[in-house]
């Protein structure tokens, strides 16, 4: 399957042009990431956009940006994979459900509050009436939609299929994160120490990461898919055979990986599964991640495939994603994104220059 | 202006996410549906929740909603005739 466009938003000023990575860098200093882009204005009618939350407005935006891109206007499946989907309005549904006895509730609410409003809204606004599926599987949606356009590009391959992820910050997801230990609660936090805190959690962001995938290249395809894997559950001591065995089934060994990108987000107690792959069989190769840029939720990987189709195409890494001091040798040909949450759904995607 | 016209305009414009709107904008009789101030049917349901959450008003007859939602002034008559 080849890669022919992409597109992102989340907390990083992304760059517009085809020849870098990002705009300015931004830093935070809360475990709070919210999307840096504000502009939907541009992209959405302001009657349309007034009852989107912001993974809507997010979704429509990234999806919108890549299509055009690539001068697609009609895009043959979309698929778009979510954690928590459209959480805010599901909070509010839900708050609206209790302080009301069940009673008087709001419709635009209860319409905006299921999994499935991004995938939905994306065809309303394209008027698209193609295949229209949403994958909610935890941390591996957005993987999980992308093995759905996977499978589909191989059963027919002349087809443009938007695939993304999606995922946006909710209140009160944060303040039950705050209590159950997934987001740091250190009083100054910078996202660029992401990894120097001892301590359990990470931080929270949100994001859209959509692509235009297809069995046939295009000139120029940013890069070719070649498997993906996911896993519910792995123990630490299982991973290594999985990620040796996962190259084996494609003719490769770890010789082969080019780069590394793992889904680091400094919690003391999971990181362990990518140190237990970055200092064993992946320890002599440049390794990557990305998560102090845009924060954890559960389609943030989708930033990470965006990161390594611009590697593949520009042939260079950037230097605040890197995680050891190896420089790529020759080209860079072949790269290999790992991620995980909490110890469970975890992901390996294998991605070729084309 | 009266207070319950004033305050039906903030409660449609916060209630509907009338981001663009401010109650300066909105005139008594504006139009709620068409072109002035451009509700739709989903804004229909939103209205009719806001009349019986707010004031304690049950609308039934969908018919007598076209004529009551027509502007706020029209709105503001019905929920003083039925105080």
């Amino acid at each position: 399957m080849f890669v022919n466009g992409i597109s992102t938003l989340n907390a990083q000023d992304i760059s517009s042009s085809e020849e870098s990575f990002f705009g300015e860098v931004q830093t935070y200093s809360s475990p709070i990431l919210k999307t840096y882009f504000s502009d939907f204005r541009k992209y959405i009618k302001p009657a349309a956009m007034r009852r989107m939350s912001s993974s809507v407005k997010m979704g429509v935006v990234a999806a919108s940006k890549v299509l055009a891109s690539i001068n697609i206007t009609q895009p043959d499946a979309i698929i778009v994979g979510t954690g928590m989907g459209c959480k805010t309005d599901s909070d509010v549904f839900l708050e609206n459900l209790l302080a009301s006895n069940e009673g008087l509730l709001s419709p635009t609410k209860f319409i905006q509050s299921t999994h499935n409003t991004v995938a939905g809204q994306i065809a309303l606004q394209l008027k698209c009436k193609a295949y229209n599926m949403t994958f909610v599987q935890g941390a591996a949606s957005f993987e999980t939609a992308l093995l759905d356009a996977f499978l589909q590009s191989i059963s027919s391959k002349n087809r443009h299929l938007l695939v993304g992820g999606v995922d946006e910050i909710s209140k009160y997801s944060n303040e039950l994160h705050q209590l159950d230990g997934q987001l740091k609660t250190e009083q100054e936090i910078c996202n660029f120490n992401l990894l120097d805190y001892a301590s359990t959690g990470s931080i929270s962001g949100e994001g859209a990461s959509f692509f235009v995938v297809s069995g046939e290249k295009s000139e120029p395809s940013y890069a070719s898919v070649k498997d993906i894997e996911t896993y519910n559950q792995l123990d630490k001591e299982g991973l290594k055979n999985k990620a040796l065995n996962f190259l084996k089934k494609n003719e490769l060994s770890t010789d082969d990986i080019d780069v590394f990108i793992c889904g680091n987000n400094g919690d003391v107690n999971y990181d362990d599964f990518y140190h237990s792959l970055q200092s064993d069989i992946f320890s002599q190769i440049p390794q990557l991640y990305y998560k102090h840029l845009v924060g954890e939720f559960y389609t943030s990987s989708g930033f990470a495939f965006w990161l390594a189709c611009k590697i593949l195409r520009l042939q260079e890494i950037p230097e605040i994603c890197q995680l050891n001091n190896f420089k790529p040798n020759s080209s860079i040909k072949t790269i290999l994104l790992y991620n995980q949450y909490k110890g469970r759904d975890h992901s390996f995607i294998l991605l070729q220059a084309c | 202006m009266s207070n319950l016209r004033v305050e039906l305009k903030e409660k449609i414009i916060e209630q509907l996410n009338l981001e663009d709107l401010s109650v300066e904008d909105i005139q008594n009789d504006d139009l709620l549906f068409g072109d002035e101030i451009g509700l739709d049917s989903i804004d229909a349901l939103e209205l009719i929740v806001l009349l019986e959450k707010d004031y304690g008003i049950k609308l039934t007859d969908p018919a007598e909603g076209k004529e009551v939602f027509k502007s706020i002034e029209t709105l503001a008559q019905f929920i003083e005739s039925k105080q």
